[in-house]
């Protein structure tokens, strides 16, 4: 990665698809967890690798490549979400989960593929909060700052989204055991 | 996918973690021809295009553009002119001879006893046939007629029908032309003073006796 980089930042394409072939496994499957659609993610994508190209003489080697990656996908998504106006704070409600289906328990690459799916019923407000407290790793603190709202909003939306999964997880186990 | 699904509130949040983090999937085959698409007015631009664009509306480049283009005439000018000049003055020089008109001159130009016409071989041949050998005396200061000794002692053996006068003078002038040796010149002395006088003496005697007594 560190060879491949000066030749992106002098924009050689060669480099610049080497870099992307590196970088997409990973930021699509973050990108997953996010948006329902593939045409969402190839667009979420899309955007991203223009703006780290476009950005990478900014990228200071403090943090890992990847990580610089990701926070310029989510920052993405983020921006996505409040363009579309697809999540509201106020709305403290449970969703209504709808159970779709039937999921194979003998591929563990489905299996994740099921997380996923059972991350994407949440809606998008519990969603953004459970990604990026549990699997990113921010703090609710950083959260509040990132959306705009307040840490015990933060707590709330994260509670109820474990609330939410685990129900999931209790039908879908249920569904399994029909099938 | 590890563990078995969790049960409880506060084991979710690991299950999900152990799971999902890290989890990748491939892209469409056809994602990078987007971005490639894309990338390349946005990026290219920024580096390529943006500096020729700088370029092409720099007053400098076309400034630069015009000079070059002024030294270009102003150096194939002079070269059409100095190089035309020397050519025609060569052509001038040439002229006669590669003009196609001057073989359409007057016969008598051609003729080989004319006059006007300098011919070397012509003109020796005709000197010889008028001037025999050693029939030219050579004057004073007229050294290209002067001969060696050796030129005209083998001129005189092989010339055996030359008349008597050539002859003749061929003997004077090897004798003008004999070296005087030392003996020679020993023998003669140095006219004196006193010689002289008696030589006047002699001349005189019986003349002019007061030009004697005088002297006496």
């Amino acid at each position: 990665m560190s060879e491949i980089l000066p030749l992106v930042l002098k924009s050689d394409r060669k480099a610049q698809y080497e870099f992307y072939m590196l970088l997409v496994p990973r930021l699509k499957g973050v990108s997953l967890r996010y948006l329902k659609s593939k045409e969402e993610v190839e667009d979420i994508l899309q955007e991203t690798f223009l703006s780290i190209f476009s950005n990478i003489a900014t990228f200071k080697g403090e943090s890992k490549v990847e990580t610089w990656a990701t926070r310029i996908l989510i920052n993405t998504i983020l921006q996505k979400f409040n363009r579309d106006k697809k999540y509201a704070f106020s709305d403290v409600e449970d969703e209504v989960i709808e159970d779709k289906g039937n999921f194979s328990v003998t591929d563990s690459n489905l299996l994740h593929e099921e997380l996923i799916q059972l991350v994407n019923k949440l809606s998008d407000s519990k969603k953004i909060i459970f990604n990026l407290y549990v699997i990113e790793g921010y703090s609710h603190k950083e959260i509040a700052e990132l959306l705009n709202i307040t840490e015990s909003t933060s707590k709330t939306q994260l509670f109820r989204a474990k609330e939410t999964l685990i129900e999931l997880h209790k039908k879908m186990n249920h569904v399994r055991t029909i099938a | 996918m590890s563990g078995r699904l969790p049960e409880h509130i506060d084991e979710i949040e690991s299950f999900y973690k152990e799971n999902l983090e890290g989890f990748e999937s491939l892209p469409s085959p056809d994602l990078w021809s987007k971005i490639d698409a894309s990338l390349s007015p946005a990026v290219e631009s920024k580096v390529g295009s943006a500096a020729q664009k700088s370029i092409w509306k720099s007053k400098w480049f076309w400034g630069g553009v015009g000079a070059i283009a002024l030294t270009a005439i102003v150096i194939a000018g002079f070269y059409a002119k100095t190089v035309g000049v020397r050519n025609s003055e060569i052509d001038s020089i040439n002229k006669p001879f590669l003009d196609p008109d001057v073989k359409k001159l007057p016969p008598r130009y051609e003729d080989e006893n004319a006059p006007s016409v300098y011919s070397p071989s012509k003109v020796s041949s005709s000197v010889k046939s008028k001037a025999p050998l050693g029939d030219v005396e050579p004057k004073l200061g007229d050294v290209k007629n002067i001969k060696s000794t050796q030129q005209i002692s083998v001129e005189k053996n092989d010339s055996a029908t030359v008349p008597n006068k050539i002859n003749e003078t061929v003997e004077r002038l090897e004798e003008e032309l004999k070296p005087i040796t030392d003996e020679e010149h020993k023998e003669e002395p140095e006219p004196s003073k006193k010689n002289m006088i008696e030589r006047l003496k002699e001349k005189n005697k019986g003349k002019n006796d007061l030009f004697l007594k005088k002297d006496k």
